[in-house]
């Protein structure tokens, strides 16, 4: 990234007091006004850019298409620059203002290189390390895999075979010392990857390469010593199997699994075995995938665990969460007769049996499936096929006390890693429960065409069809349409979440609602990311859905197709359910999950909170979310500033004075776009403007009937009279444009407004930003009058704050016309509200107005 | 015994219907009705104060100007017959009436009193210029009004020495 030079103007202008609930971190002198929109241009655009990707990187881990460790890598560097960017523009525009921001930012960019180099460096130095010197945090020196074999036998006591593992080290010392990576280089050279037969060409020629390769020697008697110390513990000859265990196991979901397992492996065989293993690296899939994304195939590495090969009675898999039905707290164990290969590849029916997850571990079912023949380890090495007698093939062979033993353990795992785990084992001669393998259990729905859905939803009534899917998936529940706070009070177990825009502050409701439907916002907003995170279905950008949906009404939102279904569709939902599917954890998804935990989640909601603050960030996406408030807030400063000051600096262009004819005077400063030819007269009409934003409330302005004299002609005689804030009251009207941005403070009697706003094509970016205070009436009708602006403001969508006289209201994230409507709305009522203080006897007449300002003017 | 101030009889403008002249016969209407309707009837006010832009005071908008502007021929003499009916109330030229700014119809103001001024100084301008209300000034500012019923009433208490 390039950071932005430091501002000119610092220095050359004084600090000034901060406008009360606007006040970013310290003090700070700022700088001119173009330089600051050049910097409020980067943050918006950074903003946009980091959230984009952890968008895209939230949807990846949801199994929503694939991607690989490199790609990881990538985006996370683009995230961490991006989101530097940002604080160090937002800086820029008040220097030193922001440490504490940028420390935060720092610390934890920190943590997140932290997780990515411990993926990068292999330990060096060591060929093999018994199991019982590994833990999970060992996964850089012997592959995920048997790190969590040690975990399971050291940090947890849980049974697992003797055994060990050879390092990745090990592998890339044998790569080296055979030159092989060389070897790899040239044949991928010569090699057409887009040709199949190539491909597999490529593939073969490279395993071959790899199983004709000695060993280094080294490496070869730290192999040998391993297995006869295993030989010796186990007190008889025995065989190992051999599992690979790698580090960066490519990430392609559909792919896991490719690497092979050699079984009940004899002494003589075990180099041969090791390299058969660590050469089904290089399968023709993976050379594909490798070849289509630019993959360093250097970057691999294996290694592998030998463990004394277990005589299996029975074996299988256990998911401590059923795949089937995530929510309803039961495990779910599959079971074959002898040893499990043909378990986990598929080739037998299981035998499958649910456990309830509470304390007496109840089995609720059994689906017992007969099976003729089993495998078992032949004597004299390798595997076998053997029938079973005809009295054994029927009969039930796991008791309730074995089953419950496994999923006790399966509890204690889920515990310990926090989350679902997918566990093989297998039961041994003397009935010995045996773990031999763990991993994270992913659960993601798999899609369904759109003639499945067809067939699903026929005769469901369909309410509206419309919008973008922010989160994928389908659910049910009753609408509750949150126009404004209050409505979230509402929002229970079940609901589904309806409103006009899509605010963070909704993120902290998500736990409780089964769906998020919005009419405006985007996929790389806050709220998205959160959706996405808790894996609430949302679809965000469907219009009008505030008036289609009714309050309390039972509806289905298929998030997919954006459609929402009257009534709850129970066929969709059910079957929704039923598309989940155990993945199993491999190594990118894991690195992309554990830098997930720093990117992603949202902490600061509320800026009211007094959390919302540097040290309150715990993720990039809080650092986004604060910078993202504090840039509108810096913009918005800037002009209360000038409210008072009067000045504008040097360097932000000429001030064009607008002849609108409106009966105040108002000067325009273009930064870029705002008008479309400079006049010679310094004068320029309405249709000059190309401002967007300054178009829209222009527009509005001009439509109001103006009533009374103009303000100048008030403000001289307010100020002659010594009327209350009379030295304030002479100033003109500036309002500092571009394409998409104004800003413009005004006095129009005793009032002082300012009104900050992007308008662009990226509704993510649009916002408004509309204070208003004071007047020349008595408190109690100032204050009335704040009301009235903010009960009319609350219709029109914002939100509002208001104390006293003193409102502030804002509007974020929405398409570029909805926002030239409210601007527009906006004018209309700056100009209708002058000196309406007076007018504000009583409450009775405050609502009189708010009714008379949306008949008038805001009629839907 | 001493004579009264009229500052405790003063109602305080914020307590008192004003409106900017520009407003309209209907805003008018709005504050002499809907804005008292919580208002006890006997709380409720029925004359509104009409300012300029910087807070100078410009007329006086009685219950009697309201209803002359919305309808004109209310001015004229009973002899001459009836010709007002409920309907043309709300017919098009009584609408059109409405949406005129009260400066059309105010009355001016022809009298004042100083806060510091006594009860008969007030009763007195009262009697004279036929007035049921008073504005009373702070310097240029106005503080509020009188009205001669709370006068009277104070008056009469005086009188009976009560």
């Amino acid at each position: 990234m390039t950071k932005p030079g430091k501002p000119a103007a610092k220095g050359e202008t004084q600090a000034s007091p901060l406008p009360a609930g606007a006040e970013p971190a310290g003090e700070g002198a700022s700088c001119a006004f173009s330089q600051r929109y050049t910097l409020f241009t980067k943050v918006l655009e950074h903003n946009e850019k980091s959230l984009e990707i952890m968008s895209d990187l939230q949807s990846k881990l949801r199994g929503e298409s694939s991607f690989d460790m490199d790609y990881v890598y990538q985006s996370v560097e683009d995230i961490m620059d991006s989101v530097e960017a940002m604080v160090v523009h937002l800086d820029a525009m008040s220097p030193g203002s922001y440490a504490k921001l940028l420390q935060a930012q720092d610390a934890i960019s920190d943590q997140v290189r932290a997780i990515l180099a411990r993926r990068r460096t292999i330990p060096q130095g060591r060929w093999v390390v018994p199991f019982s010197q590994l833990s999970a945090a060992d996964d850089t020196l012997v592959g995920s895999k048997a790190a969590h074999l040690g975990e399971m036998q050291n940090r947890l006591g849980l049974p697992v075979p003797e055994g060990f593992a050879v390092t990745t080290y090990a592998f890339q010392e044998f790569m080296r010392a055979n030159q092989l990576w060389e070897m790899v280089g040239r044949i991928m050279i010569s090699a057409d990857m887009g040709e199949t037969a190539d491909l597999y060409w490529a593939s073969e020629e490279i395993k071959e390469f790899v199983l004709r390769s000695p060993l280094p020697a080294e490496l070869s008697r730290s192999l040998q010593e391993a297995y006869e110390k295993l030989q010796k513990g186990s007190g008889r000859p025995c065989g190992v199997a051999l599992r690979s265990s790698a580090l960066l196991e490519d990430g392609h979901l559909g792919l896991a699994g490719q690497y092979d397992t050699s079984l009940n492996v004899m002494a003589p065989d075990l180099e041969r075995h090791y390299k058969r293993i660590i050469a089904s690296q290089f399968n023709a899939a993976i050379l594909q995938q490798a070849h289509g994304r630019g993959q360093k195939l250097t970057e691999m590495a294996m290694g592998v665990g030998v463990m004394r090969m277990v005589q299996a009675q029975v074996s299988g898999v256990m998911y401590t969460t059923n795949p089937n039905d995530p929510d309803a707290g039961v495990m779910m164990v599959a079971a074959v007769r002898g040893l499990g290969a043909w378990a986990v590849g598929g080739q037998v029916r299981s035998s499958l049996y649910l456990v309830r997850k509470d304390f007496e571990l109840t089995v609720l079912k059994e689906e017992l499936s007969p099976q003729a023949t089993m495998i078992v380890c032949s004597p004299q090495g390798g595997i076998a096929q053997k029938p079973l007698p005809e009295p054994e093939i029927e009969r039930a062979y796991l008791s309730h006390e074995q089953i419950q033993g496994l999923c006790a353990h399966g509890l204690r795992l889920e515990k310990h890693y926090g989350k679902p785990v997918d566990v093989e084992w297998a039961v041994g001669p003397e009935g010995d429960i045996q773990l031999l393998q763990v991993r994270p259990l992913r659960i993601v729905a798999k899609r369904l065409s759109p003639e499945q859905k067809e067939h699903l939803v026929e005769g469901a009534r369909v309410l509206a069809r419309d919008g973008v899917t922010v989160s994928a998936g389908v659910a049910a529940g009753k609408v509750v349409i949150v126009a404004g706070e209050a409505d979230l009070e509402r929002l229970k177990e079940g609901s589904v979440l309806v409103a006009p825009s899509s605010l963070p502050e909704y993120a902290l409701y998500l736990d409780k609602v089964t769906a998020v439907i919005t009419e405006v916002g985007g996929r790389a907003s806050h709220l998205a990311a959160v959706s996405r995170e808790r894996g609430v279905p949302a679809v965000f950008n469907l219009k009008n859905a505030c008036r289609i949906l009714k309050e309390g009404q039972e509806v289905t939102l298929d998030a997919e197709s954006c459609t929402v279904y009257q009534g709850v569709v129970e066929p969709l939902v059910r079957r929704y359910r039923k598309r989940l599917v155990a993945l199993s954890e491999t190594s990118a998804v894991e690195l992309l999950e554990s830098c997930l935990k720093l990117l992603a989640p949202l902490n600061l909601t509320d800026p009211r909170q007094p959390d919302f603050a540097p040290a309150g960030c715990r993720t990039l996406h809080d650092v986004t979310r604060y910078a993202h408030e504090m840039v509108i807030r810096e913009m918005f400063r800037y002009a209360e500033q000038r409210g008072d000051q009067h000045e504008l600096k040097t360097g932000d262009g000429e001030a064009l004075r607008l002849s609108a004819g409106l009966p105040l005077e108002m000067f325009l400063i273009d930064l870029g776009g705002g008008v479309k030819r400079r006049p010679r007269n310094g004068e320029v009409l309405p249709k000059d403007v190309t401002s967007t934003p300054m178009n829209a409330l222009l527009h509005g302005m001009i439509s109001t009937q103006w009533r009374g004299p103009g303000p100048a002609e008030a403000q001289h005689v307010a100020a002659s009279l010594g009327g209350p804030d009379s030295s304030k009251v002479m100033r003109h009207n500036y309002a500092i444009i571009s394409k998409d941005y104004l800003n413009f403070s005004s006095r129009l009697g005793f009032h002082f407004s300012t009104l900050d706003t992007f308008c662009s094509r990226h509704d993510n970016d649009n916002y408004i930003r509309f204070m208003f205070k004071g007047g020349g009436a008595d408190s109690p009708r100032r204050n009335r009058r704040a009301r009235y602006i903010g009960k009319v403001l609350q219709k029109l969508g914002f939100r509002v704050e208001i104390k006293e006289d003193h409102l502030f209201a804002r509007l974020d994230k929405g398409p570029c016309r909805l926002f030239e409507e409210k601007l527009a709305l906006l004018g209309k009522l700056m100009v209708t509200t002058r000196q309406m203080d007076m007018l504000m006897f009583s409450d009775t007449v405050m609502d009189w107005y708010v009714d008379e300002f949306m008949k008038t003017h805001a009629q839907a | 015994m001493s004579e009264k101030k009229l500052k405790d009889l003063v109602i305080p403008l914020s307590q008192y219907p004003h409106m900017p002249y520009w407003a309209s016969l209907k805003e008018a209407v709005v504050q002499l009705t809907l804005a008292q309707k919580d208002m006890a009837p006997g709380e409720r006010r029925r004359t509104v104060l009409v300012f300029d832009e910087a807070y100078r005071l410009k007329g006086i908008l009685t219950q009697r100007n309201i209803l002359k502007g919305i309808e004109p021929r209310f001015s004229e003499s009973l002899a001459e017959g009836y010709k007002v009916d409920w309907k043309d109330l709300f017919n098009q030229p009584s609408q059109e009436q409405l949406a005129k700014p009260i400066s059309e119809f105010m009355s001016p103001v022809r009298a004042t009193v100083k806060s510091g001024d006594g009860l008969l100084a007030a009763s007195h301008v009262m009697i004279s210029e036929r007035l049921g209300l008073l504005p009373v000034m702070d310097g240029e500012k106005v503080a509020g009004v009188v009205r001669l019923q709370d006068v009277f009433f104070e008056l009469g208490l005086s009188l009976l020495g009560a």
